[in-house]
């Protein structure tokens, strides 16, 4: 059985303005031991999922349609109080951006104990000895667990934040944008340091990142989203390797790569739409080079391909070959 | 990879260096060790009950007896040891002092605490209400406070601390409605926590230092404003303050007979107990904001 299945969410914000539709028919399937890399630009939607996903969103956030099936149980539709019963027992999350995921005022040690304590119904000297096989597993010296968050570097406040989310062995991990704040180097320590944990532990993780490169480092399969929709999804190989959707295409090409030349990179022009008027054809239309007159007037559908492995929202997709190549050829 | 030995060792570490940087915080320290150690030990240093009629070992009334001998600073014209009123004015300026700060403390970071986090009608309501009391006239307010109340040393701290917990409470809003976004109370909600414990221990304590340091504002406050309602007369009338020394002494004409010895003592203590309790906010102030030195 799935770990977790999305299926055809929406989830819309109230603002002053009027009614942003953050995601709009989402499909995700989380399988036990997979690691999904959910990619995309800034305001596509991703930690909107992701939030949705924990339970935790903003005020002003509802879900207007769709179900979030945890083990066969619709987490919408259980109460506040059920809800919070598998918050961090079962899924846990690591939040974007190291520097703010600690407590300033608190010891490391006792801010992952609290969650023991409180939520895991371990005693005090059993939570110790627990934040310690903690630390010990994501490589930090357990001594350290009394410091301060301030006397730790961005990495290993990194690595406490991961411990923090380990500390009641749930199945499901959602980290948000992981490595996002920190060099390349230490981005490489973590990475390699989640995939140990992963492996070992029998994890399920939603890696969710803007950076290509992380979903092909660490990631079993990917699902691309574009202004609050899913437009591609597969194994992250066959993904990145041969884009289907356009939008894909653009992505794997926006980053710099070290063997070839920089004539190589190409960004996608233009913005994402404003979700409070999104247009009524395919939402990429507007940047896509490949756009023809159907791709304004309706929006595609996210259909199965290559015998149901792979999935993708583009009217076009049958030529994905043919456009990669223009993609490629295309002076920027 | 060292852990800290002892961090607490550091902080006073830390507080040392302060102190010998900021010569007038230190100075604002020992004034108010100075007072806290008068007001503690009253019993012990006075000489004489302050409001006791002393006489003169012929019979007479020990009214107007210059500073010297048994009598360290003088009486008052109706034969009350000026020295022993000074020792228990310290006691009921500290009581006033420490016990507004305390209640101004714990309103005001209550109030922006609830107030930021919860925002909406809660925050509207709680912040209109600081809106009214700070558009109240200060020293009037307390005066009239007195008037219908019995006039005594705790009204004049219900007094101050009703006038006062809005500016902490904003602050602390303020405080609120940015650490409310960080990551940390993001994932304290995600882990389960409820509002009341993500409050309480997630929030709360990175706001206490700022409501500290409005608290020890009001010390200053709360000391001038009894001292000021003593003078005026409309202070306690069941305890010894400075302000009423003050005012004794102007009732008496003090000034005409020339008699220093009795005013000019109280008149000292409350600037000095007002003027530490402003260069210890000062410095504690550097201590949470080193950005502001320059």
């Amino acid at each position: 059985m799935n770990l977790l299945e999305v299926q055809d969410l929406d989830l819309a914000y109230q603002t002053h303005r009027g009614t942003v539709q953050a995601l709009q028919g989402v499909q995700l399937c989380v399988r036990p031991g997979e690691v999904i890399g959910l990619v995309g630009e800034s305001g596509c939607g991703k930690t909107s999922l992701a939030r949705a996903i924990t339970g935790v969103m903003p005020r002003n956030a509802r879900i207007t349609r769709g179900e979030l099936r945890w083990q066969g149980v619709d987490l919408l539709k259980l109460t506040e109080a059920r809800h919070r019963e598998r918050r961090w027992r079962e899924f846990a999350f690591v939040p974007q951006s190291a520097m703010n995921a600690l407590n300033p005022v608190h010891r490391v040690g006792q801010q992952i104990a609290e969650v023991l304590t409180q939520r895991g119904g371990l005693g005090a000297s059993a939570a110790r000895a627990r934040v310690e096989a903690l630390f010990d597993q994501v490589g930090i010296d357990p001594q350290r667990a009394r410091d301060y968050p301030h006397q730790f570097s961005g990495g290993m406040r990194q690595r406490i934040s991961i411990a923090m989310a380990l500390a009641l062995q749930p199945k499901l991990v959602i980290a948000d944008e992981p490595v996002t704040a920190l060099d390349v180097i230490v981005q490489r320590q973590i990475l390699d340091l989640i995939l140990g944990l992963q492996k070992s532990l029998q994890l399920s993780m939603i890696m969710v990142t803007h950076d290509v490169s992380v979903v092909a480092y660490v990631c079993d399969s990917v699902v691309v989203m574009y202004a609050g929709q899913v437009v591609e999804t597969g194994s992250a190989a066959e993904v990145l390797d041969a884009p289907l959707h356009p939008y894909t295409m653009g992505l794997t090409r926006a980053f710099p790569d070290l063997q070839q030349g920089i004539e190589q990179l190409r960004p996608i022009e233009g913005s994402p739409p404003d979700l409070l008027t999104p247009p009524t054809g395919c939402r990429f239309a507007e940047r896509c080079p490949f756009a023809q007159d159907a791709c304004r007037a309706a929006s595609p559908p996210l259909r199965s391909v290559a015998g149901g492995a792979r999935s993708v929202a583009c009217w076009r997709s049958d030529e994905a070959a043919v456009l990669r190549a223009q993609w490629l050829a295309e002076p920027a | 990879m060292t852990a800290n030995p002892d961090p607490g060792a550091g902080l006073l570490r830390r507080l040392f260096r302060l102190t010998g940087r900021d010569p007038f915080a230190l100075a604002g320290i020992v004034i108010y060790v100075v007072f806290a150690l008068t007001a503690i030990f009253a019993d012990v240093i006075v000489s004489h009950d302050p409001l006791e009629i002393l006489f003169l070992p012929d019979g007479k009334v020990a009214s107007n007896q210059s500073p010297g001998g048994v009598y360290w600073l003088g009486t008052t014209s109706l034969g009350r040891d000026v020295f022993s009123q000074l020792v228990y004015g310290a006691r009921s300026a500290l009581m006033v002092g420490l016990s507004a700060a305390l209640m101004v403390v714990v309103v005001g970071t209550l109030v922006g605490l609830f107030s930021g986090y919860y925002g909406g009608w809660v925050d509207a309501v709680l912040m209109r209400l600081g809106d009214v009391a700070l558009s109240i006239p200060f020293l009037p307010f307390i005066i009239v406070l007195a008037a219908f109340l019995k006039p005594n040393i705790w009204n004049v701290v219900i007094g101050v601390s009703a006038l006062l917990w809005p500016n902490t409470g904003r602050i602390v809003r303020s405080q609120v409605l940015t650490l409310r976004e960080r990551s940390y109370v993001e994932a304290a909600r995600v882990s389960g926590a409820s509002h009341l414990r993500i409050l309480f221990t997630h929030i709360a304590p990175n706001v206490l230092p700022i409501s500290f340091l409005y608290g020890s504002i009001v010390v200053g406050w709360a000391i001038f404003t009894e001292a000021s309602v003593s003078f005026l007369g409309f202070g306690p009338s069941d305890s010894v303050s400075w302000g009423f020394m003050l005012q004794d002494a102007f009732l008496s004409q003090a000034l005409s007979r020339g008699a220093y010895y009795w005013f000019v003592p109280s008149g000292l203590c409350i600037m000095l107990v007002v003027a530490a309790g402003f260069f210890i906010s000062r410095g504690y102030e550097e201590l949470l904001f080193p950005k502001l030195r320059d």
